[in-house]
């Protein structure tokens, strides 16, 4: 893990993540302290309900922590106007959203919200940055069509291209692979890891797809399952050797192949 | 592209408006030569006085009615189909016109014989605080519940609960409270005076020319609230705001004109088909211009279609309106602003 020697991009502080109801607290997640640095991609990681959108909300500011503090560049983001937040963090969901009637173009020209003015028109510098974000993506060849009529890929690139048109220097992302097929998938992988480094923004994204994320992560964020559930973090080659990517589900017979990158059911002897 | 496209829409709208706008002026039950009309407008006096009394004070009158009122529940309607990201949602289903009929039904039905001779302004009073109970209850429930379609039922619910009560108020109230509430309930743009005209344009311009300025979180609540936020919207205010201008925007139409159906709901759709934009400083230019459009031409069918009279508002609107949504439904799949 490279040693940072300047503000990380993001970073978590005895971070306590779940709801309140009723004015009781439930915890989903706690003792979350790390840093997500610019320029690289951290996969977060977890079964089912280990609480990875809860932590993604939390980083993003919709849902407020239990305890602690999420930083951005330094400041705790309770502080943060919601224009500021925007300028600081930028979001891609997985699910559909309305908007088909739009172009591609003015999809991703949304990206500049907190930038523009009361009518929301483009100024030039906001052009430019929409421009940049379609090349940078591949998608300029459709910026004149409907965004109803992308595939679920090419929305899917819109979305990042929207996130990058944001300028934001942390980017989160819940499960943008999801639903698009094995091509799809490592392509939109590989940009993510491309626009990490050229555009040095610090990348976090949750995904189930682990043994295609982990060729383009640098570090990864476990939200484990089994013992007490705990957060492990670090990078992906140290939380491989020492054995801890078992620890993400709580079957003790679904087991990490290092080789594969993958996981499977160990044989077991008893049966 | 679609800029150009819009604009040649809009353009257009605006030289139809002028057209049924002389339309309406000149046809009614009465005769008056085109010449004589424009004599009144200008500001000059007709031939006769009755001519000049009928042109200056019901059919000018009604033809700016019309115009701001098919306006004004277009762009209410737009708000809303953006705020709940629902095509179907509209001023008439949302209870926030029932509400008002309620409030009318409370003044003519429970206080009618009170009151006596139906006081214009008490009715509209009931308008209005009809239409701000239920905007209440919406605002209310829109702090607590996130889901706008959660939300939109509320609506429907609270919309049926008005129509119970005004059912039970009619049932318990005299035939002649009946009849006039039946005959308000039917719709009409002639209602506005000469007098009221200045009040009823500003009720009805002021929330219009706020709308304009909410064009761009609109846009953004067209990715979803989710997606809203992370560009910087405050969701609930947004929310809240966008409710109040529609809600404003049916009341003071409902209180003067009776519950107009349908211009709200499909109108939007009509502007989205034709101009080919999502992005709302075009779509609701285009929205405003066919609404208006589209009142005035409701206003001229009822005047032109019938020497007995003035046809109601309300049973000509399902008839422009009907073939639209049956339209809009059937070609879903190919109509790109749904998915």
């Amino acid at each position: 893990m490279s040693e940072p020697t300047h503000t990380p991009a993001m970073s978590a502080q005895e971070l306590s993540v779940g709801y309140v109801r009723n004015g009781k607290a439930t915890v989903v997640s706690s003792g979350i302290s790390a840093s997500l640095e610019p320029g690289s991609v951290t996969l977060l990681l977890g079964a089912n309900g280990a609480g990875k959108s809860t932590l993604l909300r939390t980083l993003s500011g919709v849902q407020e922590p239990l305890s602690g503090a999420v930083r951005v560049g330094g400041k705790d983001i309770s502080t943060l106007s919601g224009r500021q937040m925007a300028r600081a963090v930028s979001l891609v969901y997985t699910d559909r959203t309305g908007g088909g009637g739009l172009t591609v173009e003015e999809l991703i020209g949304l990206g500049r919200y907190p930038y523009t003015g009361w009518s929301g028109r483009l100024s030039a510098d906001d052009k430019n940055a929409v421009q940049q974000a379609m090349e940078s993506v591949g998608i300029i060849h459709k910026r004149n069509a409907a965004v109803a009529t992308l595939s679920d890929g090419e929305r899917q690139k819109a979305m990042i291209a929207r996130a990058l048109a944001q300028h934001t220097p942390v980017m989160l992302l819940d499960e943008p692979t999801s639903f698009l097929d094995v091509a799809t998938r490592l392509n939109i992988l590989s940009l993510l890891r491309r626009l990490a480094t050229e555009r040095n923004v610090a990348i976090l994204l949750s995904t189930h797809d682990i043994a295609a994320s982990l060729a383009v992560a640098d570090f990864l964020w476990l939200l484990t399952a089994s013992g007490e559930k705990k957060f492990i973090h670090g990078s992906c080659q140290q939380l491989i050797n020492s054995g801890c990517m078992d620890r993400i589900f709580a079957e003790k017979n679904i087991v990490f192949n290092p080789a594969t990158g993958d996981y499977r059911q160990a044989v077991s002897i008893d049966l | 592209m679609k800029g150009s496209r819009s604009n040649i829409i809009i353009l257009t709208g605006a030289a139809v408006i002028l057209l049924l706008f002389t339309a309406c002026l000149l046809s009614g039950a009465v005769d008056i030569p085109a010449g004589q009309v424009l004599k009144v407008l200008c500001g000059g006096d007709a031939q006769r006085r009755s001519w000049q009394v009928i042109v200056s004070d019901t059919r000018i009158p009604a033809a700016v009615t019309a115009l701001l009122a098919g306006s004004a529940l277009a762009v209410a309607g737009l708000l809303l189909q953006t705020v709940f990201n629902n095509p179907l949602a509209g001023p008439s289903i949302m209870g926030i016109s029932t509400g008002a009929s309620l409030g009318v039904a409370v003044v003519m039905l429970g206080l009618g014989s009170a009151i006596g001779t139906m006081s214009r302004l008490a009715v509209l009073g009931g308008a209005a605080a009809g239409a701000a109970a239920v905007m209440l209850i919406l605002l209310m429930f829109s702090s607590v519940i996130r889901s706008g379609t959660m939300l939109l039922i509320i609506g429907i619910l609270v919309g049926y609960l008005s129509s119970s009560a005004i059912s039970l108020l009619n049932f318990f109230s005299t035939q002649e409270g009946v009849h006039s509430y039946v005959i308000w309930g039917l719709g009409n743009f002639t209602g506005v005076t000469r007098g009221m005209l200045p009040l009823f344009s500003l009720a009805c311009l002021i929330p219009l020319g706020a709308s304009f300025f909410m064009v761009k979180p609109l846009d953004a609540l067209l990715l979803g609230e989710r997606y809203a936020a992370s560009c910087g919207v405050q969701v609930q205010r947004v929310r809240t705001l966008l409710l109040l201008l529609s809600g404003l925007l049916t009341a003071s139409v409902t209180a003067w004109c009776g519950p107009i159906a349908f211009i709200g709901l499909i109108v939007p759709h009509v502007a989205r088909l034709l101009t080919g934009v999502s992005t709302h400083g075009r779509l609701m230019t285009a929205t405003a211009v066919c609404g208006a459009a589209t009142g005035l031409l409701c206003q001229w069918v009822s005047v032109a279609c019938s020497s007995r009279g003035i046809l109601p508002v309300n049973a000509i609107t399902p008839i422009i309106g009907v073939p639209v949504i049956i339209y809009v439904i059937l070609q879903r799949k190919r109509i790109f602003y749904f998915n």
